[in-house]
Order: structure tokens, then C-alpha cells, then sequence
């Protein structure tokens, strides 16, 4: 539906869907600050890109370490995650792993506050999306140098 | 399963149990190639480094990396858990553009105001610098020097810099950005209970019967509160949840109660609240006449823009804005009267059922009830009136001070509490409550820190959103602007604050970890420490002071906004800055430079390196050789220890988790004014506010009065702003994490599908958003995660590249002087070809 | 899914015990004489073992025996593992 839309509003974005990631700029990359000059003016009206979408390729995502929330990796369109129903537990719950194929949810979500081990998930992890988050088919804004841990101090 | 697998996870699982037992790991539970060693990381804590709820992390270092953070286990706030910005903290200092020499804008080798950015050493920015300093003292006194600083900064760096500018260069224009933030709140409790910061704590969640949230979206803005909050409501069924709001959004999805009203009108809903529990009789009369007074506060006070718009100079008590008169009960009840339910959800436009449900959580005197709020109500033109309404209604009903019975205000930076209001970094005050307007505490400041009477100036500086309308009229020169991106965080910056930057008259310096769009407005930039490349410490929204220690180096020269403001005031001499009477009557000080008389006084140089934890390296106490942490801790905690603003010996800070203040015998406080639980309450009293000195807190009658700029034929759409989950204030931090960015990955506007059909828009669509002040470009989201009602537009302002405050309304809370961001009038096109 | 035999687990999970420094002996031989269960550590008054079995309920009920013990304080389930025996590439 959203790669529908996204066709509709401009050419370009077809370009998009057809060639990929490299030309999903449309145009001039926006950069999160102007140059390093004197004469760059912060306030100027900048081309706003069209919004990113989101990646649904259900590719799993090595982890940054190990305490790092997996990314989503598929779609979350229209899913309620209310007072009265959770979507993500119809297929990360325990009991439905076999039929979904989904990983099951952290046994570290099944502890409460006082690291008591219940049988389900902990209420206080029912909102799925405060750590875990999908992302967007673009390139980050700026690279970052973070180093993960087998890269530093294993000596060959 | 192989064997060495199956032996593999049998230790797995054995180390996971001895470290919840808190037993160490034997490092032949590890089975590794490569030895053990290279596998070792240390682990030490710290709070994390975004919002106010002041969560602990461990941050893991590898060979002088921060190479992972997890929740702290150990840490009471979180227990474990960490929102999706908390578990990516080890990237924030990682961003490939980090500032590592200062920067002056440069045209043929000379400094120039259009010249530009040329690295240069630190001896060359401080000299240019501390020459711009000294000559805007020369032509216009202290009045014209400014700084403006942050909830972020470390209670160190505060303390350094109220004390340099107030007793160093005699100037009260320091202010931190806090006062965008919880300036209407900090007001409230002053004029309520005579002291500031909450009574309860978040021990208060796992009490409550209710929770009301009043313009707070704590789903995203505070998600590990808002796990105690769903662990609370899901794990028992008779807890409610109410939810108010101008739009519906993530923290809706667990109410019981979910509203969405007219902005503006929640004060109409607090006083229909409080006639409720007066015409039902469910007012706690005992509790009442024993420990409150009530007053009535001024009206038609204006909306704190510059005093020469047409909507100030009609504002009968724009002057007197705090003012209050005492009245009775009867009169407060008749007071409200006015607020009938039929009269209230028409101005609201909520149904009554819910306006009555709601007021019934309040009412009913077996239901305890935690209200929370942030924005909605602090970012208002009437903040200090809303924080109070709400007080109203816990004391009316006496549910206050007592597990589950918290009326609680939240805050968004990690030292909202800690640097800027007990520290005191406003224009108006000084540490532990006290303002620069009382002689007396001016006198006893001026004790505590060692310097002459007199030095203290009286009048209280310019505010925020003032200093930026100086910066523009010429009468503030020299400012510097540290831990903040003010030029994306304040309002109204095509019309006030960048020209005010880019004022020839005016000389900027920002210091800050990254190029902001601040840092690239400035005319010279200083590259920054951030978070544990230095010592430091926060105070959380619950009163708790967190303490770390620096654990990697900072990048290149980035030095901390501590070693910059110490440094910086050894390039000024007594002479230099202080009047010649008070020196010719305390000829001691005569000849010193700022650093000896603030920072070698005999107190914050007072403790050796030797004191230093030695598994951690500590530059700032190196390079001036005391530890000067300690130092500045101890004698700030003078301030505030026997007055009820106790803190614990600095040691002890770097063994717990955070201690809630008043520390008394080294135990925390955790519910204040109540007799039994807070050690300040005399024996018999039961309650005591014992800020005010009648020991009672005061019941405001207050109005609902309309917003500054509502929408009309032209600007059709209210505007509210605000903030994302994945991206923390201005983004400075959080677009530098690939994760984050990809998460959110720019701005959007928020609007009902309807409102975008009628202007020819489609999802994704690219508009402008028009106001009276500017403009800025975005585009179309009518199906993401806010669901806002026709009318109502939603635009966050963390991307750089769309700068909503471009278009928003100066206008503030007349008594705190806070922006409203919650409230304007803007139009959205199209953006053609 | 009739056709196909159920599926084969491995459960492999740790416990941490606390008990009464004067059983704390007892304690230990007792376990040492239950099946698949071993004790990994023994500090202060705390004792850490691992479970194996081919179901939480067989671990569970082993658990809530020994939690049954004299002198013992309380035993709780830290950590579980699950190994689906069929399916040697399992991501845990």
C-alpha cells in the first residue's frame, strides 16, 4: 500500500522503487548541518526528501552487542499494541514461535521488576516499540565510528 | 547437540545464575578462542545521558572504547531495562563529526564576524574571547554579558558557571535552557509550597490506584516510566489510566480514559475537576483547614511577549502577573462554581462521560491518584496556573505526600533538577531555592563562596526568550552558549534568535560536542566533552543525585564545559571585573584572577588527587591539580545540607545508584512534608509544608483564559510541537546514530487525512508550513503514530534540516517566562513545482 | 503436522538456591543426588546449579523439590535454554 502511494506522488520516487537505495535522495543529499564555512546559513529552506520506507525484508540484523534490542525487520503497518491487544505477541509469543517462525521473545522479558521470573512476558516490556523500532531505507545521515567489541583487543 | 555445545551452554547458563546471585564469573566458565582477556570489558555505571528520568546504565569499555551500555540491574529507576535511545548510548560520542579544535570565524588571519571557520588553538580562542569579554564590560557593564545553559550540564559545570557569572563577571544574564522546559513548573512549587521539585518519587507508581496524565506523552518522551506505569495497569485490573491531550498518540493506546481537548482548555477541565469534588462533598475538610490557605491570582496577565505588542500593552496585569490576594474556602468554592460540566465540555469539546469519569479519580477518596505531566502543561501560556490547578486538586482531596498519592511533574533533561533549579542556574536564583532579590541570600552566598559583600548583583538577569530579543536589540554583546542547540530549541528564530546571533554588535561562542545549527550560527566554536568523557553528575526528576566517573578520553582537543569555564576565568583579574570599592574596602582580593578568588578559594581546591577513585582516569582534576568534582560538590552541598536540601558525602554518590535528596544520616527522602517519612516534619504535625512558613501550601482561584494566537480565516490550523521517541531534543546526538536516524529519519507534519484531502495533499505529500513569524518546508504523515484531530498539526523539532521554530510564537507563560510550543496559528501549502 | 513426530527439546537451565549456612552440607548432597543436576557454585550461602531435561515442567517440578528441602530459603529459575535437537542451527 505505502509503496503505492509513494509512486503516485512524483516520478521520482519511482525511480526509487526501481533502482534502489542510491538514487533515493531525489536529488542533493540533505545534511543535518551546512558546511563548515562562514557563509552556510542555517536557516535557509532546504528540498525535504520524500519519507524514507521502511525495510521489510525479514532479514534479522547482527546486533551492534549483545544488550542491543533487535531491530524490526518486516512490516508493522496497522498493528495494535493496546490496553487490550498486542499484535507482536501473536507471532513472538512463546506459544506461537512453531506456527509464525518468529523468534521468541527474550526469556530476559519474562523477569519483573524484582527479577522474579514469571511464565509469560512482563508487563512492563507489553510496549513492544519502546526498544524495538523498524528502520528506513536510507543511508545514515552521518557515519558513525562506534566500534564493536570483536573488533577492539582481539590480538591475532 | 554436540557435546561441547551442550557443555558450552551449561556454563552459559551456570554464569548467567552466579550473576544474579552477584557472584563473580569464573573466567573458566568462558570457554574462548583468543584467551580470556580479549573478551574482558569493563563495566561501570552511570546515568544515561537523555531525559529526566535518569536511568541507569553500564557502560562497557574496551580499550578505551565504549564499546556497549545495558540497563543497570542494580539501578531502582529502570531495573534493567533501557528505552530504545538508552541502548544505543554507546554510539552518541561515536558521530564522524565530532568537534576536536576550536573554530574562529577568520578573514585574513584576523577574527571576522563574516569571516569563515578556521581551526585554532585553545590559547587564540581564549584569547579572542576573554578580549571580546573585556571590552563589552568597558562599554557597558555586566549587563551586556550573557551565557546560556543547560539541564545537561553536569551539577559540576552549573555550579562553575552560576559562581563565574554571577560572583565572577557580576552578571545575572545566565540562564538555562531549562526554562523552555520546566521553568512554569519550578514557579508552581515555589508559589504552592514555598520549595521546589516534587514531594513523591517513582515508588509513588507502584501504589497508585490512577494515573492521570495531563499533556504528557510518557510512551515515548519517558518509556521507562512508562513501563512501571503498564507494569502497574496490566498486573491490576482495578488501576484506570487517563490520558489528555490535544491529539491522540502512543500513551492513548493504554488509556481507560482517553481525551483529547481544545488547546488550551485544560484549564476549564481542572476547575470543573476541583467544583466536582466541591459539589459532591468529597472535599478532605480536615486535611484542608490544617495544612492549606487559599489565594486568587491575578487575571488578564498577558502572554509575556515584547512589551510593545498590542496584546501585552491590553493585558491589564501584564506587570504584576504573580501577583495573589488571600480569600476563604467559600470564596475559592464559589470561585469555581462557574466551571458546570455542560459549560466545560462545550469549551473543551470533550463528552461529558469522560470529563466525570475523570473527575471521579480525583473525587473518590479510596482511589489514589499519581497525576503526571511535562509539555502540555509547562509549555503553556497559563504553566505556572496549570501546575498549580492541578496542585488544587491534590490538596483539596489531601492526596499528597504519601505512596500512590503524587501529584508529579516530569522532566526532560537528565539535570532539569539537578544543574538548573537546585544548583540554580536561572537568572533569578541562586543555590538551594534562594534568589538573587533577598539580601539575605545573596549575603549568605557570598559567605559560602568567599567573596565580598556586594559582589552579587540584585536584579534578576535576562530570561530565555529575553536574551535572545537583547541579542537582536543590541544590549547584550558577549554570549556563550554551552550543552544546548538554542538556535533549533527556541522560538521564533527567524524573527529573534538568529538575528540576535548574527548581530555585528554581538560576539557567540558555543560549546557543544557536534556542529549544531547553533554551534553554526556562533562566531567561535568549542569542541566539547561529552557525557563519560568526564567526571560528573545529574539530578533525575525524582530528586535523586547520580554521580559518574569519567571513563574514556574525549576525541582530539575536546575539552569539558568544566575545564573551559575554570579556564577561562584565569584570564581575568579582580581589577578587571570588579568594582574598585569593593576592592579598595577587601584589599585581599585585590590582584587575583577570577580562577583564584572562585575555584582556589580554600574549599574547591580543598581535596587532593590522592582522593581520586585510581581505577579511573580524571582530566579535569589532573590538569588543575585538586580534585576538583569533590571540591565543587562540597561546597555546593553547604548550600543545602540542614535546609532540607541535604545531600550525602561525595564519596557515597560514586557506590549507590543515585540518592534522593534530603540525604539526612545518610538516608534518602523518599516523600517530603509527611510526618514519619520525610525526617523535616516536626513530631505531631502529620503534614507539614515547611517551605512555606505557615507550613501550609496554597489553593489558587485562576480562570481559563484564551491562548496568545488562535486560528482564524488566514493561519487556519493549530500548531503544537514536540518531541519523538527515537530522537532526543534537537537531535544532535541521536541523528549521529544510524539506528536512530533510520528509525525516525527526518520530520514530518502530523495532520487528519481530511485536513490534507481539503488542501489538495497526500501522504508524503511536500508542504510549507506558513505562520506570521516564517516558514519552513516538510511533508505529509496522516497515518504514523500521532492521530491528530482536524485542525490540529503536529511538527517534532529534533531534524536540523526542517527547523519548525522557524515558525512558532514567542510568547510565554507571564510569571515563568516559559515559550508556549504548544500553541500557535500557522498555514500549510502545497509546495508547487 | 499429524505425520510428523513431535519435536525433540533439550532444556538446559540454571537455578540460584539459597540456603541455611547450617544445612548448606545437606542441601548440597541432596542434589547431588538428583538426576541431571549439577551444582556449578557455592558462595555464601548460595548455590548454583544446572538443570537439563526434555521439558520445563520435568526442571520444574526438580526445582520445587528442592526448593521443598530443609534449610532451603528459596529456589529460583534464572535462566533457560531450549535446544530443539532436530535443528542444529538454532539462534538462541
Amino acid at each position: 500500500m505505502r509503496s503505492l502511494t509513494v509512486l503516485g506522488a512524483a516520478v521520482a520516487a519511482g525511480l526509487v522503487l526501481a533502482f534502489g537505495a542510491a538514487l533515493s535522495q531525489e536529488g542533493a543529499p540533505v545534511k543535518i548541518v551546512p558546511r563548515l564555512t562562514g557563509t552556510a546559513d542555517p536557516m535557509a529552506l532546504e528540498r525535504v526528501p520524500a519519507l524514507g520506507r521502511p525495510v521489510v525484508d525479514d532479514v534479522r540484523r547482527m546486533r551492534n552487542y549483545p544488550e542491543q534490542p533487535p531491530v524490526i525487520p518486516h512490516a508493522i503497518d496497522g498493528y495494535q499494541l493496546t490496553l487490550n491487544t498486542n499484535r507482536c505477541m501473536d507471532c513472538h509469543k512463546r506459544e506461537f514461535t512453531e506456527g509464525s517462525g518468529a523468534p521468541m521473545i527474550s526469556v530476559t522479558h519474562f523477569q519483573d521488576r524484582d527479577g522474579q521470573v514469571l511464565s509469560d512476558v512482563t508487563p512492563r516490556r507489553y510496549f513492544c516499540t519502546a526498544c524495538h523500532v523498524q528502520q528506513s531505507d536510507v543511508p545514515p545521515l552521518v557515519q558513525n565510528r562506534f566500534q564493536d567489541a570483536k573488533d577492539i583487543g582481539r590480538k591475532p | 547437540m554436540t557435546l561441547s555445545r551442550r557443555e558450552m551452554l551449561k556454563a552459559q547458563a551456570a554464569g548467567v545464575a552466579a550473576l544474579a546471585a552477584n557472584m563473580s564469573v569464573p573466567a573458566e566458565a568462558q570457554p574462548v578462542t583468543g584467551g580470556v582477556d580479549s573478551l574482558q570489558i569493563k563495566w561501570s555505571k552511570a546515568p544515561c545521558r537523555f531525559c529526566g528520568t535518569g536511568c541507569g546504565v553500564m557502560v562497557g569499555v574496551k580499550e578505551g572504547k565504549v564499546i556497549a551500555t545495558h540497563g543497570d540491574m542494580k539501578a531502582d529507576v529502570n531495573r534493567g531495562l533501557n528505552c530504545i535511545k538508552g541502548y544505543f548510548l554507546s554510539k552518541i560520542m561515536y558521530g564522524s563529526d565530532r568537534l576536536t579544535q576550536p573554530l574562529l570565524r577568520k578573514k585574513n588571519g584576523v577574527y571576522a564576524k563574516d569571516g569563515e571557520f578556521t581551526p585554532v588553538s585553545w590559547e587564540e580562542a581564549f584569547d579572542t574571547m576573554a578580549a571580546k569579554a573585556k571590552a563589552t564590560l568597558k562599554a557597558k557593564g555586566p549587563t551586556a554579558l550573557g551565557m546560556f545553559g543547560s539541564g545537561q550540564w553536569t551539577i559540576f559545570e552549573g555550579y562553575a558557571a552560576t559562581k563565574l557569572m554571577r560572583a565572577g563577571f557580576r552578571s545575572n544574564n545566565l540562564d538555562p535552557n531549562a526554562r523552555h522546559c520546566m521553568a512554569s513548573a519550578a514557579y508552581a512549587f515555589m508559589r504552592t509550597f514555598g520549595m521546589d521539585e516534587p514531594m513523591g518519587c517513582y515508588d509513588d507508581f507502584e501504589h497508585a490506584d490512577a494515573f492521570v496524565l495531563w499533556g504528557s506523552n510518557m510512551a515515548e518522551m519517558h518509556p521507562i516510566l512508562w513501563t512501571r506505569v503498564t507494569d502497574r495497569r496490566l498486573g491490576h485490573p482495578h488501576v484506570k489510566v487517563a490520558v489528555l491531550s490535544t491529539f491522540t498518540h502512543r500513551s492513548s493506546d493504554l488509556a481507560d480514559i482517553p481525551i483529547v481537548f481544545k488547546p488550551g482548555t485544560d484549564l476549564a477541565i481542572l476547575n470543573y475537576i476541583a467544583n466536582h469534588i466541591i459539589s459532591t462533598g468529597r472535599v478532605n475538610k480536615d486535611f484542608v483547614d490544617r495544612h492549606t490557605t487559599f489565594v486568587k491570582g491575578a487575571t488578564e496577565i498577558g502572554y509575556g511577549l515584547r512589551p510593545d505588542d498590542p496584546r501585552e500593552v491590553k493585558a491589564r496585569k501584564a506587570a504584576d502577573a504573580a501577583a495573589t490576594t488571600p480569600i476563604d474556602f467559600d470564596a475559592y468554592a464559589a470561585f469555581v462554581k462557574d466551571y458546570t460540566l455542560e459549560k466545560v465540555s462545550a469549551l473543551t469539546g470533550v463528552e461529558p462521560g469522560f470529563l466525570q469519569q475523570l473527575a471521579e479519580l480525583y473525587a473518590d477518596p479510596k482511589r489514589k491518584v499519581v497525576s503526571l505531566w511535562t509539555m502540555g502543561f509547562n509549555q503553556h501560556v497559563r504553566g505556572v496556573w496549570a501546575n498549580q490547578l492541578v496542585y488544587n486538586l491534590h490538596l483539596l482531596t489531601g492526596k499528597i505526600s504519601e505512596p500512590g498519592n503524587s501529584p508529579f511533574s516530569l522532566t526532560g533533561q537528565p539535570s532539569a533538577c539537578g544543574t538548573a533549579r537546585e544548583v540554580g542556574t536561572f537568572a533569578h536564583r541562586l543555590p538551594a531555592d534562594m534568589t538573587v532579590v533577598n539580601p539575605e541570600h545573596r549575603k549568605h552566598a557570598e559567605e559560602i563562596w568567599r567573596v565580598p559583600h556586594g559582589i552579587i548583583p540584585d536584579k534578576p538577569g535576562y530570561h530565555a526568550v529575553e536574551q535572545d530579543r537583547m541579542l537582536k536589540d543590541g544590549k547584550l554583546n558577549f554570549y556563550w552558549i554551552q550543552v544546548n542547540n538554542n538556535l533549533q530549541a527556541a522560538p521564533n528564530s527567524t524573527g529573534e534568535t538568529y538575528p540576535g546571533y548574527r548581530n555585528p554588535d554581538n560576539f557567540i561562542v558555543v560549546s557543544d560536542a557536534y556542529p549544531t545549527v547553533t554551534a553554526m550560527a556562533a562566531d567561535l566554536i568549542l569542541p566539547a566533552a561529552m557525557w563519560v568523557e568526564k567526571e560528573g553528575a545529574y539530578g533525575n526528576a525524582e530528586r535523586r543525585t547520580h554521580v559518574w566517573h569519567q571513563l574514556v578520553n574525549a576525541p582530539g582537543q575536546a575539552r569539558s564545559d568544566l575545564w573551559q569555564l575554570m579556564e577561562f576565568s584565569k584570564r581575568f583579574t579582580t581589577d578587571e571585573v570588579w568594582p574598585a570599592e569593593i576592592l579598595d574596602a577587601n584589599p585581599n582580593y585585590k590582584g587575583k584572577t577570577l580562577f583564584d578568588v572562585l575555584f582556589r578559594n580554600g574549599q574547591v581546591d580543598k581535596f587532593a588527587l590522592s582522593e581520586i577513585d585510581p581505577g579511573y582516569e580524571n582530566h579535569e582534576a589532573k590538569h588543575f591539580g585538586f580534585y576538583v568534582h569533590k571540591g565543587l560538590f562540597e561546597e555546593y552541598a553547604s548550600f543545602g545540607r540542614g535546609h532540607g536540601h541535604d545531600l550525602g558525602p561525595y564519596e557515597l554518590y560514586h557506590e549507590v545508584r543515585g540518592l534522593r535528596w534530603p540525604v539526612v544520616d545518610g538516608k534518602e527522602t523518599l516523600w517530603r512534608y509527611r510526618e514519619g517519612l520525610d525526617p523535616y516534619v516536626k513530631p505531631g504535625k502529620g503534614v507539614e509544608f515547611y517551605g512555606n512558613k505557615d507550613g501550609k501550601a496554597r489553593i489558587i482561584a485562576v480562570p481559563y483564559e484564551p491562548p496568545a494566537e488562535v486560528p482564524d480565516g488566514e493561519y487556519d490550523l493549530w500548531l503544537v510541537t514536540g518531541r519523538v521517541l527515537e530522537h532526543w531534543h534537537s537531535g544532535s546526538m541521536t541523528m549521529r546514530v544510524p539506528e536512530l536516524y533510520r528509525a525516525f529519519p527526518g520530520a514530518r507534519c502530523f495532520m487528519h487525512p481530511e485536513d490534507a484531502r481539503k488542501r489538495g495533499l497526500n501522504q508524503g505529500s511536500e508542504i510549507r508550513l506558513i505562520s506570521r513569524r516564517g516558514e519552513m518546508r516538510t511533508r505529509v504523515e496522516t497515518r504514523g503514530r500521532n492521530r491528530m484531530p482536524p485542525g490540529v498539526v503536529f511538527v517534532p523539532w529534533f531534524d536540523a534540516s526542517q527547523l519548525i521554530n522557524k515558525t512558532t510564537l514567542d510568547a510565554t507563560d507571564p510569571i515563568s517566562k516559559q515559550t508556549d510550543f504548544k500553541k500557535c496559528a500557522v498555514k500549510i501549502v502545497p509546495v508547487s513545482g | 503436522m499429524a505425520e510428523r513426530s513431535a519435536p525433540r527439546y533439550h532444556h538446559i537451565s540454571s537455578a540460584v538456591v539459597s540456603a541455611l549456612p547450617a544445612h548448606l552440607d545437606t542441601v548440597l548432597a541432596c542434589i547431588g543426588q538428583m538426576p541431571d543436576t549439577e551444582v556449578h557454585r557455592v558462595e555464601n550461602g548460595k548455590i548454583v546449579i544446572v538443570l537439563e531435561g526434555a521439558s520445563t515442567g520435568v526442571i520444574g517440578e526438580r526445582l520445587a523439590a528442592i526448593g521443598l528441602l530443609d534449610g532451603v530459603l528459596s529456589a529460583n529459575m534464572v535462566f533457560e535454554q531450549i535446544e530443539d535437537l532436530d535443528d542444529p542451527g538454532v539462534d538462541p
